[in-house]
């Protein structure tokens, strides 16, 4: 597409009557640089000038029509073409359009108008298409496998290589990892760094869907398929169409969706419910869970052969507690982007707020240690992040026994601790639990070894 | 002018937005292409080639259809239409000799 503000249109007509008017009659917008071409072998020569748009008469002298619209579109695939011809007949027409033409429009009395009409259509689809081009860069740099997936440690290198592999290549990536380890994050830099991401990314969590109504969010329904379906409906494989269909929490899909979701990726065609009709897709497919999908298939919960059907590019994502230094490399960055958004100077982490940081075990992962970050930076004074403004959440402060080096003694008085705050400081409950003595128990309180918060 | 006009320049004059030059410049590319579709019409019935007429016709349409020579509007469309035809209903030679006439018509009368 030209550069400069005028829009370049090449007219191609043999009859210098019908040329000469289109040339007159689009002109009087003076936004529009209009050249007249009598042949098709002239306009293939000129295309190279990069015309905005071009518009043909279907007899010419040199080249039928059909070619040449398909000549121009294999130089340029994106150039809209409009043909002009005194042919009625209605089967030329929709050749034409089957071959990529835009419009066809017969000359008669009412062509220039329905031609104006037409350019101004395509302009406006072109201005749409720029701005989500535009978007789609937007998003590109936004979800950037490099700018968002941050780390230096082998367990999350280990992973960018992959991650390498999943965006040269078409193949279904399943993502594994606890809560908060970034599996969406992943899933969105691997479309936005593929061929598809001009196309869309569509994510779904099975987890929060309901059994009814994950049928027709997937693959839509067809109006009157079931008493409230008013109208048609895409799912969200034809959304997904060319694109990525990121389904999250998989291991939570229901045993009967899991035979339809098999048919649909094996056939690579969705019927909406209701519908009788194929509709072809073609999607990539990611597919996450939190669970362990093998244990899930060996329990009976989750379809071997479907299994195999999404697994593909397997993709492990380490816990936070395995990633060595990521941490505070993390909490650095989340500390600058929380800055950057408050318009604020970065405060920096004190060495007793790193060491805390470096020896809590994280439960929820990255999402945690953004959360906690951002309260720290909220918290903090002097622009100095201090020990006591980092505040672990008590949600997720499940038991963990395995962050630090700790004997054995540590160990077990960590986990009676843990087990004693929640039985609400009941010895007995406690000590039935792990099948030891209360006398154990009280010793260890009353020599000030384990304490309890109730 | 000879005659009750066979042409009408009002479609043209609206289409040129006030800008006289213009219609003249098309009454001009007219001329030329009335001109070079005799020729074609001739050699036609000539070599009895009806598929070089009915390209003629084809080209010289929208003009006729944009000056209003409402008398050739059946006519053009006949002799394009003619090779397609299966069965010969019109004698086409005819209609050809009739084009001629009226646009030799339609010419002397733009320029008296």
């Amino acid at each position: 597409m030209s550069d400069n503000t005028d829009f370049k249109i090449f007219i191609v007509e043999d009859d210098p009557w019908y040329g000469n008017l289109l040339v007159h009659h689009l002109s009087l917008n003076p936004d529009y640089d209009v050249t007249l071409f009598t042949t098709g072998k002239e306009v293939l020569k000129a295309l190279s000038e990069g015309p905005d748009l071009l518009c043909m008469d279907y007899g010419l002298p040199d080249i039928e029509g059909e070619k040449l619209v398909k000549h121009i579109l294999k130089v340029d695939s994106e150039i809209p073409i409009i043909v002009i011809s005194g042919q009625e007949d209605i089967s030329v027409a929709v050749s034409l359009l089957k071959s990529g033409a835009k419009d066809y429009i017969v000359k008669d009395d009412h062509a220039k108008d329905i031609l104006w009409k037409s350019i101004i259509n395509i302009r406006e689809n072109l201005s749409l298409k720029k701005e989500v081009e535009k978007l789609q860069d937007e998003l590109k740099v936004k979800y950037d496998f490099e700018e968002n997936i941050i780390g230096q440690s082998p367990a999350i290198k280990k992973t960018f290589k992959l991650v390498q592999k999943a965006i040269k290549t078409n193949i279904n990536v399943s993502l594994a990892g606890e809560t908060g380890t970034g599996k969406e994050v992943y899933a969105k830099a691997i479309h936005f760094s593929s061929k598809r991401r001009k196309k869309p990314f569509v994510a779904v969590n099975m987890g929060a869907i309901s059994k009814d109504l994950a049928e027709s969010e997937l693959f839509g329904h067809e109006k009157g398929a079931f008493t409230g379906a008013s109208g048609t409906k895409k799912g969200k494989f034809e959304e997904a169409d060319g694109g990525t269909l990121f389904l999250d929490e998989i291991a939570e899909m229901d045993l009967g969706l899991q035979t339809k979701l098999l048919r649909v990726l094996q056939e690579r065609e969705v019927v909406r419910v209701g519908g009788n009709t194929p509709i072809p897709i073609d999607i990539r497919l990611i597919s996450a869970t939190h669970k362990n999908l093998t244990e899930e298939v060996k329990e009976g919960h989750f379809r071997e052969d479907l299994y195999f059907r999404i697994i593909g590019l397997p993709i492990e994502l380490p816990p936070l507690r395995d990633r060595d230094n990521d941490v505070l490399i993390l909490a650095k960055h989340f500390i600058e982007e929380f800055a950057k958004e408050n318009l604020e100077p970065p405060p920096t982490l004190s060495s007793e707020a790193k060491k805390k940081l470096k020896e809590y075990p994280f439960p929820g992962n990255v999402r945690e240690l953004k959360a906690t970050v951002e309260l720290a930076c909220v918290m903090s004074e002097n622009q100095m992040i201090k020990e006591e403004d980092l505040t672990f959440s008590q949600i997720s402060s499940k038991p963990f026994f395995g962050m630090s080096d700790k004997t054995l003694k540590e160990y077990n008085n960590e986990i009676i601790s843990y087990f004693l705050d929640k039985n609400d400081g009941n010895v007995l409950q406690t000590a039935r639990k792990l099948d030891i003595g209360k006398s154990t128990i009280y010793n260890l309180i009353n020599d000030g070894e384990i304490s309890t918060k109730k | 002018m000879s005659g009750t006009p066979l042409f009408d320049l009002e479609p043209l004059r609206q289409l040129s937005g006030g800008d006289e030059s213009f219609v003249k410049h098309m009454l001009g590319v007219f001329d030329k292409l009335v001109q070079e579709t005799i020729e074609n019409f001739q050699s036609a019935l000539e070599e009895k080639d009806w598929e070089k007429a009915s390209k003629a016709a084809h080209k010289i349409k929208p003009s006729l259809d944009q000056l209003r020579i409402d008398s050739l509007r059946n006519t053009v469309r006949e002799i394009e239409a003619f090779p397609k035809k299966d069965v010969a209903d019109y004698d086409i030679s005819a209609k050809i000799n009739e084009m001629i006439h009226t646009l030799n018509k339609v010419t002397s009368q733009l320029k008296s």
